[in-house]
């Protein structure tokens, strides 16, 4: 699944290992996400949501 | 991430070490018991490391000391694979000894145990299905 999270974490000026902190995540998980490998859980997507102050839908891309 | 101390898993694997390096001792099988002793301390190493923070992805999730739900994930799904794998395996050498050997007793106990730990394994995997029915 396609994600904002890296465009949004760049636009911060984040660290992967500072947002999977944030979130309760790993590094790698971060990077998984970014990678588009891995689809977060509801509870995760949410959070990242939040961090980033948009909204899921916002953040993911399902259709993609 | 969440602090941990150790995984239920690795709590169970160090007390049955500690336990088995006891025995051993009893037994004066010294030996054994300084690889039990060796593989707790080589457990508890591991997983100082660990919640230090100081593992990969890797060394955590075989060490059953997943982090967060990537981690779980991946080691909910080798796990699987894993009991895929157990099932075929035990079923193949269980019938490899009864069609080829079948005058050789001792592979025919051999089979018979697999079998029953097949059987085990089998009942554990229905209780955990009922339970997460329930639960989910």
């Amino acid at each position: 699944m396609q994600s904002r999270v890296r465009e949004l974490r760049l636009e911060l000026g984040v660290s992967q290992d500072k947002l999977g902190q944030a979130v309760g995540v790993s590094r790698q998980t971060i990077n998984s996400l970014e990678a588009g490998r891995y689809d977060p859980s509801l509870r995760l997507a949410v959070s990242l949501a939040r961090y980033f102050n948009t909204s899921v839908e916002e953040l993911f891309d399902v259709d993609a | 991430m969440p602090k941990r101390i150790m995984s239920v898993a690795n709590w169970a694997g160090v007390v049955i070490f500690l336990t088995a390096a006891i025995v051993f001792a009893v037994q004066e099988r010294w030996g054994l018991a300084v690889t039990m002793l060796l593989g707790v301390v080589f457990s508890i190493g591991l997983i100082w490391r660990i919640n230090r923070g100081k593992a990969g992805a890797l060394t955590r999730i075989i060490s059953l000391e997943p982090a967060d739900e990537r981690d779980r994930n991946i080691l909910a799904n080798s796990l699987v694979v894993m009991a895929y794998f157990d099932i075929f395996i035990s079923l193949l050498g269980s019938l490899i000894i009864v069609m080829f050997f079948p005058s050789n007793e001792t592979l025919e106990i051999i089979a018979q145990l697999i079998m029953l730990l097949l059987g085990l394994k089998l009942l554990a995997f229905l209780i955990a299905v009922w339970i997460y029915n329930r639960l989910m």
